[in-house]
Protein backbone atom coordinates (compact mmCIF):
# COMPACT_ATOMS: atom_id res chain seq x y z
CA UNK A 1 0.00 0.00 0.00
CA UNK A 2 3.11 2.28 0.65
CA UNK A 3 2.83 3.55 -3.29
CA UNK A 4 -0.82 3.81 -3.31
CA UNK A 5 -0.37 6.49 -0.54
CA UNK A 6 3.06 7.98 -2.23
CA UNK A 7 0.85 8.84 -4.93
CA UNK A 8 -2.53 9.75 -3.48
CA UNK A 9 -0.42 12.45 -1.54
CA UNK A 10 1.58 13.39 -4.47
CA UNK A 11 -1.95 13.76 -6.48
CA UNK A 12 -3.19 16.37 -3.78
CA UNK A 13 0.09 18.20 -3.83
CA UNK A 14 -0.03 18.24 -7.95
CA UNK A 15 -4.04 19.70 -7.42
CA UNK A 16 -3.39 22.17 -5.12
CA UNK A 17 0.54 23.33 -5.44
CA UNK A 18 -0.79 24.93 -9.11
CA UNK A 19 -3.42 27.34 -9.45
CA UNK A 20 -5.32 25.05 -10.93
CA UNK A 21 -7.55 23.63 -7.85
CA UNK A 22 -7.38 27.47 -6.33
CA UNK A 23 -8.83 29.00 -9.46
CA UNK A 24 -12.02 26.32 -9.66
CA UNK A 25 -12.61 27.03 -6.00
CA UNK A 26 -13.02 30.48 -6.21
CA UNK A 27 -14.73 29.77 -9.40
CA UNK A 28 -16.59 27.87 -7.92
CA UNK A 29 -17.47 29.47 -4.94
CA UNK A 30 -18.38 32.74 -6.52
CA UNK A 31 -21.24 30.95 -8.90
CA UNK A 32 -22.47 29.25 -5.60
CA UNK A 33 -22.36 32.35 -3.86
CA UNK A 34 -24.67 33.69 -6.46
CA UNK A 35 -27.34 31.03 -6.05
CA UNK A 36 -27.63 31.23 -2.50
CA UNK A 37 -27.75 34.97 -2.46
CA UNK A 38 -30.49 34.18 -5.52
CA UNK A 39 -32.10 31.92 -3.00
CA UNK A 40 -31.39 34.11 -0.01
CA UNK A 41 -33.39 37.15 -1.71
CA UNK A 42 -36.26 34.73 -2.60
CA UNK A 43 -36.60 33.35 1.19
CA UNK A 44 -36.47 37.34 2.65
CA UNK A 45 -39.06 38.29 -0.20
CA UNK A 46 -41.67 35.73 -0.60
CA UNK A 47 -41.08 32.67 2.10
CA UNK A 48 -41.28 29.14 1.86
CA UNK A 49 -44.05 30.24 -0.51
CA UNK A 50 -43.82 26.70 -2.56
CA UNK A 51 -42.60 24.82 0.16
CA UNK A 52 -39.92 23.12 -1.15
CA UNK A 53 -37.73 23.61 1.95
CA UNK A 54 -33.82 25.47 0.84
CA UNK A 55 -31.91 22.39 0.11
CA UNK A 56 -34.50 21.65 -2.95
CA UNK A 57 -33.71 25.22 -3.92
CA UNK A 58 -30.39 24.66 -3.39
CA UNK A 59 -29.78 20.89 -4.59
CA UNK A 60 -32.92 20.68 -6.91
CA UNK A 61 -35.75 21.97 -8.69
CA UNK A 62 -35.01 20.43 -11.89
CA UNK A 63 -32.51 23.72 -11.48
CA UNK A 64 -30.00 24.05 -14.45
CA UNK A 65 -27.76 25.74 -12.29
CA UNK A 66 -26.41 22.40 -10.12
CA UNK A 67 -25.55 20.47 -13.60
CA UNK A 68 -23.47 23.41 -14.90
CA UNK A 69 -21.40 23.67 -11.43
CA UNK A 70 -20.89 19.86 -11.97
CA UNK A 71 -19.55 20.23 -15.47
CA UNK A 72 -17.69 23.11 -14.69
CA UNK A 73 -15.89 21.64 -11.73
CA UNK A 74 -15.43 17.79 -12.81
CA UNK A 75 -13.80 18.02 -16.14
CA UNK A 76 -10.96 20.51 -15.34
CA UNK A 77 -10.00 18.51 -11.92
CA UNK A 78 -9.52 15.24 -14.00
CA UNK A 79 -8.23 16.92 -16.96
CA UNK A 80 -4.48 16.83 -16.76
CA UNK A 81 -4.68 13.54 -14.35
CA UNK A 82 -3.28 11.00 -16.93
CA UNK A 83 -2.66 13.49 -20.39
CA UNK A 84 -0.74 15.31 -18.68
CA UNK A 85 1.70 12.24 -17.37
CA UNK A 86 1.75 10.28 -20.66
CA UNK A 87 2.33 13.65 -22.53
CA UNK A 88 5.00 14.55 -20.52
CA UNK A 89 6.07 11.10 -20.29
CA UNK A 90 6.37 10.92 -16.66
CA UNK A 91 4.22 7.92 -16.67
CA UNK A 92 6.91 5.75 -17.65
CA UNK A 93 8.79 6.55 -14.01
CA UNK A 94 5.33 5.47 -12.69
CA UNK A 95 5.23 2.30 -14.98
CA UNK A 96 8.10 0.83 -13.90
CA UNK A 97 7.94 1.72 -10.14
CA UNK A 98 7.08 -0.68 -7.72
CA UNK A 99 3.40 0.88 -7.92
CA UNK A 100 0.59 -1.32 -10.08
CA UNK A 101 -1.60 0.61 -12.62
CA UNK A 102 -4.24 0.05 -9.95
CA UNK A 103 -2.18 2.11 -7.50
CA UNK A 104 -1.70 4.38 -9.82
CA UNK A 105 -5.67 4.55 -11.31
CA UNK A 106 -6.88 4.46 -7.29
CA UNK A 107 -4.83 7.41 -6.69
CA UNK A 108 -5.86 9.85 -9.19
CA UNK A 109 -9.03 8.69 -8.69
CA UNK A 110 -9.29 9.44 -5.06
CA UNK A 111 -6.99 12.21 -4.52
CA UNK A 112 -9.04 13.99 -7.26
CA UNK A 113 -12.32 13.00 -5.71
CA UNK A 114 -11.27 14.70 -1.99
CA UNK A 115 -10.84 17.80 -4.01
CA UNK A 116 -13.63 17.49 -5.48
CA UNK A 117 -15.77 17.53 -1.62
CA UNK A 118 -13.10 19.76 -0.20
CA UNK A 119 -14.36 22.32 -3.03
CA UNK A 120 -18.09 21.45 -1.97
CA UNK A 121 -17.12 21.66 1.46
CA UNK A 122 -17.28 25.75 2.35
CA UNK A 123 -21.25 25.21 0.87
CA UNK A 124 -22.40 24.16 3.91
CA UNK A 125 -22.01 26.99 5.68
CA UNK A 126 -24.50 28.64 3.12
CA UNK A 127 -26.95 25.74 3.84
CA UNK A 128 -26.70 26.95 7.36
CA UNK A 129 -27.03 30.21 6.43
CA UNK A 130 -30.48 29.40 4.99
CA UNK A 131 -31.52 27.31 8.28
CA UNK A 132 -31.87 30.75 10.07
CA UNK A 133 -34.64 31.76 7.47
CA UNK A 134 -36.06 28.38 7.00
CA UNK A 135 -35.89 24.83 8.12
CA UNK A 136 -33.23 22.68 7.53
CA UNK A 137 -34.02 18.86 7.91
CA UNK A 138 -30.29 17.28 8.44
CA UNK A 139 -30.76 14.00 7.25
CA UNK A 140 -32.26 15.52 4.00
CA UNK A 141 -28.59 17.93 4.04
CA UNK A 142 -26.99 14.42 4.90
CA UNK A 143 -28.60 12.64 1.80
CA UNK A 144 -27.82 16.13 -0.36
CA UNK A 145 -24.07 15.73 -0.09
CA UNK A 146 -24.29 12.17 -0.77
CA UNK A 147 -25.92 12.59 -3.55
CA UNK A 148 -22.75 15.24 -4.80
CA UNK A 149 -20.47 12.90 -3.56
CA UNK A 150 -21.61 9.91 -5.67
CA UNK A 151 -22.42 11.91 -9.26
CA UNK A 152 -18.65 13.44 -8.13
CA UNK A 153 -17.40 10.27 -7.62
CA UNK A 154 -18.62 8.77 -11.48
CA UNK A 155 -18.02 11.92 -13.34
CA UNK A 156 -14.33 11.92 -12.06
CA UNK A 157 -14.13 8.11 -12.86
CA UNK A 158 -15.13 9.16 -16.62
CA UNK A 159 -12.60 12.23 -16.70
CA UNK A 160 -9.81 10.06 -15.64
CA UNK A 161 -11.00 7.54 -17.92
CA UNK A 162 -11.10 10.31 -20.79
CA UNK A 163 -7.83 11.58 -19.76
CA UNK A 164 -6.51 8.01 -20.16
CA UNK A 165 -7.62 7.86 -23.88
CA UNK A 166 -5.01 10.80 -24.94
CA UNK A 167 -2.01 12.93 -24.22
CA UNK A 168 -4.10 16.21 -24.84
CA UNK A 169 -5.51 17.79 -21.66
CA UNK A 170 -7.89 20.07 -23.78
CA UNK A 171 -9.04 16.49 -25.82
CA UNK A 172 -9.77 14.98 -22.80
CA UNK A 173 -11.48 18.25 -21.10
CA UNK A 174 -13.61 18.02 -24.08
CA UNK A 175 -14.66 14.34 -24.31
CA UNK A 176 -15.40 14.75 -20.15
CA UNK A 177 -17.56 17.24 -20.71
CA UNK A 178 -19.15 16.06 -23.83
CA UNK A 179 -19.69 12.72 -21.77
CA UNK A 180 -20.93 14.56 -18.78
CA UNK A 181 -23.16 16.70 -20.73
CA UNK A 182 -24.52 13.69 -22.79
CA UNK A 183 -25.66 12.43 -19.15
CA UNK A 184 -27.53 15.28 -18.20
CA UNK A 185 -29.31 15.14 -21.86
CA UNK A 186 -30.38 11.51 -21.27
CA UNK A 187 -31.94 12.79 -18.17
CA UNK A 188 -34.05 15.42 -19.76
CA UNK A 189 -35.89 12.49 -21.55
CA UNK A 190 -37.85 12.20 -18.23
CA UNK A 191 -39.89 15.08 -19.07
CA UNK A 192 -39.75 15.08 -22.98
CA UNK A 193 -40.82 11.68 -23.22
CA UNK A 194 -44.21 9.58 -23.02
CA UNK A 195 -44.89 7.04 -20.21
CA UNK A 196 -42.53 4.12 -20.84
CA UNK A 197 -39.70 2.13 -20.71
CA UNK A 198 -37.62 4.85 -22.37
CA UNK A 199 -39.09 7.60 -20.23
CA UNK A 200 -38.34 5.28 -16.75
CA UNK A 201 -34.87 4.36 -17.83
CA UNK A 202 -34.15 8.10 -18.36
CA UNK A 203 -35.35 9.11 -15.10
CA UNK A 204 -33.45 6.48 -13.70
CA UNK A 205 -30.54 7.97 -15.13
CA UNK A 206 -31.57 11.63 -14.61
CA UNK A 207 -28.87 13.36 -12.31
CA UNK A 208 -31.30 15.88 -12.10
CA UNK A 209 -33.61 13.45 -10.95
CA UNK A 210 -30.86 11.97 -8.76
CA UNK A 211 -30.37 15.39 -6.97
CA UNK A 212 -33.89 16.21 -6.60
CA UNK A 213 -34.65 13.12 -4.24
CA UNK A 214 -31.64 13.53 -2.38
CA UNK A 215 -32.80 16.92 -1.53
CA UNK A 216 -35.54 15.70 -0.26
CA UNK A 217 -33.95 13.16 2.17
CA UNK A 218 -34.11 10.56 -0.19
CA UNK A 219 -31.97 8.29 -1.98
CA UNK A 220 -32.87 5.25 -4.19
CA UNK A 221 -30.67 2.53 -4.13
CA UNK A 222 -30.59 1.53 -7.86
CA UNK A 223 -29.39 5.25 -8.09
CA UNK A 224 -26.54 4.54 -5.86
CA UNK A 225 -25.74 1.18 -7.54
CA UNK A 226 -25.62 2.87 -10.92
CA UNK A 227 -23.03 5.86 -10.02
CA UNK A 228 -20.95 3.30 -7.90
CA UNK A 229 -20.86 1.52 -10.94
CA UNK A 230 -20.04 3.74 -13.57
CA UNK A 231 -17.43 5.31 -11.66
CA UNK A 232 -15.86 1.65 -11.03
CA UNK A 233 -16.27 0.46 -14.62
CA UNK A 234 -14.65 3.47 -15.58
CA UNK A 235 -11.95 2.88 -13.32
CA UNK A 236 -11.59 -0.72 -14.54
CA UNK A 237 -11.67 0.65 -18.38
CA UNK A 238 -8.51 2.82 -17.21
CA UNK A 239 -6.21 0.59 -15.41
CA UNK A 240 -6.56 -1.57 -17.97
CA UNK A 241 -5.75 1.09 -20.64
CA UNK A 242 -2.81 2.29 -18.53
CA UNK A 243 -2.19 -1.95 -18.60
CA UNK A 244 -1.96 -1.70 -22.49
CA UNK A 245 0.25 1.17 -22.43
CA UNK A 246 3.22 -1.38 -21.65
CA UNK A 247 2.22 -3.48 -24.93
CA UNK A 248 2.36 -0.26 -27.35
CA UNK B 1 19.03 -9.58 -16.01
CA UNK B 2 18.91 -11.90 -18.82
CA UNK B 3 17.64 -11.07 -22.18
CA UNK B 4 16.75 -13.93 -24.36
CA UNK B 5 15.87 -13.46 -28.14
CA UNK B 6 14.48 -10.21 -27.57
CA UNK B 7 12.22 -8.47 -29.91
CA UNK B 8 9.96 -5.16 -30.70
CA UNK B 9 7.98 -4.46 -33.42
CA UNK B 10 6.08 -1.53 -33.97
CA UNK B 11 3.21 -2.45 -35.88
CA UNK B 12 5.68 -3.56 -39.23
CA UNK B 13 8.50 -2.05 -38.49
CA UNK B 14 10.97 -4.13 -36.54
CA UNK B 15 12.65 -1.69 -34.35
CA UNK B 16 14.88 -4.54 -31.76
CA UNK B 17 15.82 -8.06 -32.66
CA UNK B 18 17.03 -11.21 -31.47
CA UNK B 19 19.06 -9.69 -28.64
CA UNK B 20 20.69 -12.00 -26.50
CA UNK B 21 22.48 -10.58 -23.52
CA UNK B 22 23.37 -11.10 -19.70
CA UNK B 23 24.45 -8.45 -17.22
CA UNK B 24 25.88 -9.33 -13.90
CA UNK B 25 26.47 -7.62 -10.82
CA UNK B 26 30.32 -5.02 -10.82
CA UNK B 27 30.09 -5.19 -14.67
CA UNK B 28 29.49 -1.51 -16.74
CA UNK B 29 28.42 -2.23 -19.86
CA UNK B 30 27.87 0.40 -23.05
CA UNK B 31 25.09 0.09 -25.65
CA UNK B 32 26.32 1.18 -28.24
CA UNK B 33 24.45 2.38 -31.63
CA UNK B 34 23.47 5.46 -33.61
CA UNK B 35 20.65 7.57 -33.89
CA UNK B 36 17.56 5.27 -34.25
CA UNK B 37 19.85 2.26 -33.54
CA UNK B 38 16.59 0.57 -30.91
CA UNK B 39 18.71 2.06 -27.76
CA UNK B 40 15.77 3.09 -26.20
CA UNK B 41 13.22 1.06 -27.24
CA UNK B 42 15.79 -1.83 -25.92
CA UNK B 43 16.13 -0.15 -22.64
CA UNK B 44 12.34 0.54 -22.10
CA UNK B 45 12.22 -3.22 -22.21
CA UNK B 46 14.32 -3.91 -20.07
CA UNK B 47 13.21 -1.40 -17.61
CA UNK B 48 9.27 -3.23 -17.82
CA UNK B 49 8.10 0.19 -19.40
CA UNK B 50 7.47 -1.76 -22.94
CA UNK B 51 6.65 -5.68 -23.09
CA UNK B 52 8.58 -7.30 -26.08
CA UNK B 53 6.95 -8.45 -29.04
CA UNK B 54 9.30 -11.55 -29.05
CA UNK B 55 11.72 -13.05 -26.33
CA UNK B 56 12.19 -12.03 -22.95
CA UNK B 57 13.79 -9.81 -20.28
CA UNK B 58 14.47 -11.73 -16.77
CA UNK B 59 15.63 -10.42 -13.67
CA UNK B 60 16.60 -12.41 -10.58
CA UNK B 61 15.16 -15.07 -12.30
CA UNK B 62 11.31 -13.54 -13.02
CA UNK B 63 10.17 -12.67 -16.29
CA UNK B 64 9.88 -9.23 -16.19
CA UNK B 65 6.35 -9.06 -17.65
CA UNK B 66 4.79 -11.42 -15.09
CA UNK B 67 7.37 -9.98 -12.30
CA UNK B 68 5.65 -8.91 -9.12
CA UNK B 69 6.34 -5.35 -8.69
CA UNK B 70 8.41 -4.83 -5.43
CA UNK B 71 10.87 -6.46 -7.65
CA UNK B 72 11.30 -3.10 -10.07
CA UNK B 73 12.82 -1.72 -6.72
CA UNK B 74 16.18 -3.52 -8.22
CA UNK B 75 16.01 -1.44 -11.28
CA UNK B 76 16.95 1.76 -11.62
CA UNK B 77 16.23 3.45 -14.51
CA UNK B 78 17.37 7.21 -15.76
CA UNK B 79 15.49 7.66 -18.92
CA UNK B 80 16.93 10.05 -21.69
CA UNK B 81 15.46 13.64 -20.83
CA UNK B 82 13.89 12.09 -17.73
CA UNK B 83 10.70 14.19 -17.19
CA UNK B 84 10.29 15.44 -13.35
CA UNK B 85 7.62 17.05 -11.62
CA UNK B 86 8.43 20.87 -12.25
CA UNK B 87 6.31 22.15 -9.14
CA UNK B 88 8.36 20.03 -7.20
CA UNK B 89 11.62 20.19 -5.31
CA UNK B 90 14.40 17.63 -5.55
CA UNK B 91 13.69 16.55 -1.74
CA UNK B 92 9.89 16.78 -2.05
CA UNK B 93 10.56 14.51 -5.43
CA UNK B 94 13.17 12.38 -4.16
CA UNK B 95 11.00 11.57 -0.38
CA UNK B 96 8.06 10.87 -3.24
CA UNK B 97 10.04 8.67 -4.76
CA UNK B 98 11.59 6.86 -1.86
CA UNK B 99 7.63 6.21 -0.62
CA UNK B 100 6.80 4.71 -4.18
CA UNK B 101 9.48 2.24 -3.80
CA UNK B 102 8.59 1.58 -0.64
CA UNK B 103 11.12 3.02 1.42
CA UNK B 104 10.16 3.30 5.34
CA UNK B 105 9.88 6.50 6.68
CA UNK B 106 13.56 6.99 8.20
CA UNK B 107 15.21 4.81 5.32
CA UNK B 108 13.43 7.67 3.47
CA UNK B 109 15.54 10.21 4.68
CA UNK B 110 18.90 8.20 4.93
CA UNK B 111 18.14 7.48 1.43
CA UNK B 112 17.71 11.09 0.16
CA UNK B 113 20.71 12.23 2.22
CA UNK B 114 22.81 9.53 0.61
CA UNK B 115 21.53 9.85 -3.02
CA UNK B 116 21.87 13.86 -2.88
CA UNK B 117 25.34 13.68 -1.37
CA UNK B 118 26.32 11.16 -4.53
CA UNK B 119 25.01 13.26 -7.01
CA UNK B 120 25.74 16.77 -5.68
CA UNK B 121 22.83 18.07 -5.23
CA UNK B 122 22.28 18.53 -1.62
CA UNK B 123 22.34 22.68 -2.07
CA UNK B 124 19.57 22.46 -4.54
CA UNK B 125 17.14 19.76 -2.35
CA UNK B 126 14.95 23.39 -1.80
CA UNK B 127 14.70 24.85 -5.08
CA UNK B 128 12.12 23.78 -7.71
CA UNK B 129 13.05 21.31 -10.31
CA UNK B 130 11.49 23.73 -12.85
CA UNK B 131 13.97 25.81 -12.02
CA UNK B 132 17.00 23.63 -12.20
CA UNK B 133 19.51 23.73 -15.16
CA UNK B 134 19.06 20.64 -17.34
CA UNK B 135 22.45 19.13 -15.43
CA UNK B 136 21.01 19.37 -12.44
CA UNK B 137 17.56 17.64 -13.41
CA UNK B 138 19.64 14.91 -14.94
CA UNK B 139 21.31 14.55 -11.03
CA UNK B 140 18.25 14.40 -9.55
CA UNK B 141 16.69 11.88 -12.04
CA UNK B 142 19.91 9.61 -11.06
CA UNK B 143 19.09 10.32 -8.09
CA UNK B 144 15.85 8.58 -8.21
CA UNK B 145 17.19 5.26 -9.78
CA UNK B 146 19.66 5.50 -6.79
CA UNK B 147 17.24 5.54 -4.19
CA UNK B 148 16.12 2.17 -3.56
CA UNK B 149 20.07 0.92 -4.17
CA UNK B 150 19.28 -1.04 -7.23
CA UNK B 151 21.55 -3.90 -8.31
CA UNK B 152 21.13 -2.81 -11.71
CA UNK B 153 21.43 0.88 -13.26
CA UNK B 154 19.76 1.52 -16.67
CA UNK B 155 21.26 5.26 -17.61
CA UNK B 156 19.84 6.22 -20.90
CA UNK B 157 21.98 8.72 -23.11
CA UNK B 158 23.12 9.76 -19.25
CA UNK B 159 25.15 13.11 -20.62
CA UNK B 160 22.90 14.33 -23.20
CA UNK B 161 22.67 17.87 -22.68
CA UNK B 162 25.43 18.56 -20.44
CA UNK B 163 28.25 21.01 -20.70
CA UNK B 164 31.43 19.67 -21.14
CA UNK B 165 32.23 19.93 -17.12
CA UNK B 166 28.95 18.21 -15.99
CA UNK B 167 29.76 16.01 -18.28
CA UNK B 168 33.38 14.79 -16.75
CA UNK B 169 31.63 15.30 -13.26
CA UNK B 170 28.84 12.77 -14.32
CA UNK B 171 31.27 10.28 -15.51
CA UNK B 172 33.21 10.43 -12.41
CA UNK B 173 29.95 9.42 -10.48
CA UNK B 174 29.41 6.85 -13.19
CA UNK B 175 32.71 5.88 -12.40
CA UNK B 176 32.14 5.52 -8.45
CA UNK B 177 28.73 3.87 -9.07
CA UNK B 178 30.62 0.36 -10.95
CA UNK B 179 31.96 -1.21 -8.46
CA UNK B 180 28.38 -1.86 -6.50
CA UNK B 181 26.04 -2.06 -9.50
CA UNK B 182 25.81 -3.48 -12.89
CA UNK B 183 25.48 -0.58 -14.86
CA UNK B 184 23.87 -0.41 -19.21
CA UNK B 185 24.82 3.65 -20.32
CA UNK B 186 23.09 3.84 -23.89
CA UNK B 187 25.26 6.44 -25.72
CA UNK B 188 26.52 7.02 -29.32
CA UNK B 189 29.14 9.03 -27.81
CA UNK B 190 32.00 6.58 -28.05
CA UNK B 191 34.35 8.30 -25.52
CA UNK B 192 31.62 7.55 -23.10
CA UNK B 193 31.63 4.03 -23.04
CA UNK B 194 35.93 4.26 -23.11
CA UNK B 195 35.63 6.48 -20.23
CA UNK B 196 32.97 4.48 -18.27
CA UNK B 197 32.61 1.10 -19.15
CA UNK B 198 34.58 -2.49 -19.55
CA UNK B 199 32.10 -4.27 -22.38
CA UNK B 200 30.53 -3.16 -25.15
CA UNK B 201 27.31 -4.24 -26.96
CA UNK B 202 27.37 -2.62 -30.72
CA UNK B 203 23.49 -2.48 -31.79
CA UNK B 204 22.91 -1.49 -35.64
CA UNK B 205 18.94 -1.45 -37.00
CA UNK B 206 18.52 -3.41 -34.26
CA UNK B 207 20.55 -6.22 -33.84
CA UNK B 208 23.47 -7.29 -31.96
CA UNK B 209 26.77 -6.20 -34.20
CA UNK B 210 29.23 -6.99 -31.52
CA UNK B 211 29.11 -7.79 -27.58
CA UNK B 212 32.00 -8.38 -25.54
CA UNK B 213 34.98 -6.75 -23.44
CA UNK B 214 36.46 -3.38 -25.18
CA UNK B 215 39.57 -5.15 -25.64
CA UNK B 216 37.91 -7.93 -27.42
CA UNK B 217 36.55 -5.94 -29.85
CA UNK B 218 39.67 -4.69 -30.45
CA UNK B 219 41.05 -7.68 -30.90
CA UNK B 220 38.88 -8.71 -33.24
CA UNK B 221 39.25 -5.96 -35.56
CA UNK B 222 42.06 -6.89 -38.00
CA UNK B 223 45.07 -5.48 -37.17
CA UNK B 224 46.54 -4.21 -40.28
CA UNK B 225 48.65 -2.13 -38.86
CA UNK B 226 52.14 -1.96 -37.56
CA UNK B 227 54.14 1.52 -35.62
CA UNK B 228 58.14 0.66 -35.91
CA UNK B 229 60.22 3.02 -33.36
CA UNK B 230 64.40 3.07 -34.63
CA UNK B 231 66.76 5.31 -33.20
CA UNK B 232 68.99 6.75 -35.81
CA UNK B 233 71.45 9.67 -35.99
CA UNK B 234 68.60 11.98 -36.72
CA UNK B 235 67.16 10.75 -33.04
CA UNK B 236 64.02 8.46 -32.67
CA UNK B 237 61.53 8.42 -35.39
CA UNK B 238 58.28 6.25 -35.91
CA UNK B 239 57.06 4.52 -39.40
CA UNK B 240 53.60 3.45 -39.81
CA UNK B 241 52.97 0.62 -42.27
CA UNK B 242 50.47 -2.23 -43.38
CA UNK B 243 51.87 -5.36 -41.37
CA UNK B 244 52.60 -7.67 -44.82
CA UNK B 245 54.87 -4.86 -45.58
CA UNK B 246 56.69 -5.51 -41.64
CA UNK B 247 59.54 -8.15 -42.77
CA UNK B 248 60.90 -6.17 -45.51
CA UNK B 249 61.00 -2.65 -43.64
CA UNK B 250 62.88 -4.35 -40.70
CA UNK B 251 65.59 -5.74 -43.12
CA UNK B 252 65.72 -2.38 -44.54
CA UNK B 253 66.33 -0.53 -41.10
CA UNK B 254 68.65 -2.68 -40.54
CA UNK B 255 70.99 -2.30 -43.59
CA UNK B 256 70.56 1.32 -42.85
CA UNK B 257 71.97 0.64 -39.70
CA UNK B 258 68.96 2.35 -37.34
CA UNK B 259 67.89 0.16 -34.40
CA UNK B 260 64.81 -1.08 -33.81
CA UNK B 261 63.16 0.30 -30.31
CA UNK B 262 59.88 -0.97 -30.75
CA UNK B 263 57.21 -2.73 -32.93
CA UNK B 264 53.82 -2.48 -32.13
CA UNK B 265 50.28 -3.44 -33.29
CA UNK B 266 48.27 -0.14 -34.36
CA UNK B 267 45.15 -0.69 -31.94
CA UNK B 268 42.22 0.51 -33.98
CA UNK B 269 39.87 3.53 -32.25
CA UNK B 270 36.69 2.35 -31.20
CA UNK B 271 34.97 4.73 -32.88
CA UNK B 272 36.76 2.41 -36.34
CA UNK B 273 35.60 -0.32 -34.96
CA UNK B 274 32.11 1.53 -34.28
CA UNK B 275 32.06 2.27 -37.77
CA UNK B 276 32.63 -1.11 -39.68
CA UNK B 277 30.20 -2.79 -37.72
CA UNK B 278 27.16 -0.45 -38.44
CA UNK B 279 27.77 0.07 -41.47
CA UNK B 280 30.05 -2.57 -42.86
CA UNK B 281 33.40 -3.05 -43.78
CA UNK B 282 33.45 -1.57 -47.09
CA UNK B 283 32.85 1.67 -45.81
Amino acid sequence: MRPFWALLKRELFSLWVTPLAWVLLSTFLLIQGGIFCSILIHYVRDGDANHFGPLSAYFGQQSVLMPISLLMLCPPLTMRSMAEERRSQSIELLICSPATELHVIAAKFLGTWFTYLLVWLPTVLYVFILRTIAPLDLGALFTSYLGLALIGASFIALGILCSALTRSQLTALLLTVFLQFSLFLVGLGEYLLDDGPLRDLSAHLSITGFLEEASRGLIDSRRVILHVSLASWALYIATQLMRSWRRA
Amino acid sequence: MEASNLGKSFGNARVVADLNFTLSLGQAVGLLGENGAGKTTTFRMLAGILAPSQGRVTFQGYDLQDAPKSLFKGIGYLPENAQLYPEMTPREYLLFRAELKGLRVPQRKTALERVSSATGITDMLQRRIGQLSKGYRQRVALADALLAEPQLLLLDEPTAGLDPNQVLEFRALIQNLRKDHALLISTHILEEVEATCEYAFVLSQGKMMASGSLESLRAAEDTEKVTITTRNSDGISQLSLPLPELDHALRELQAKGAVVLSVTEEKSPLHQIFHRLTHGKSS
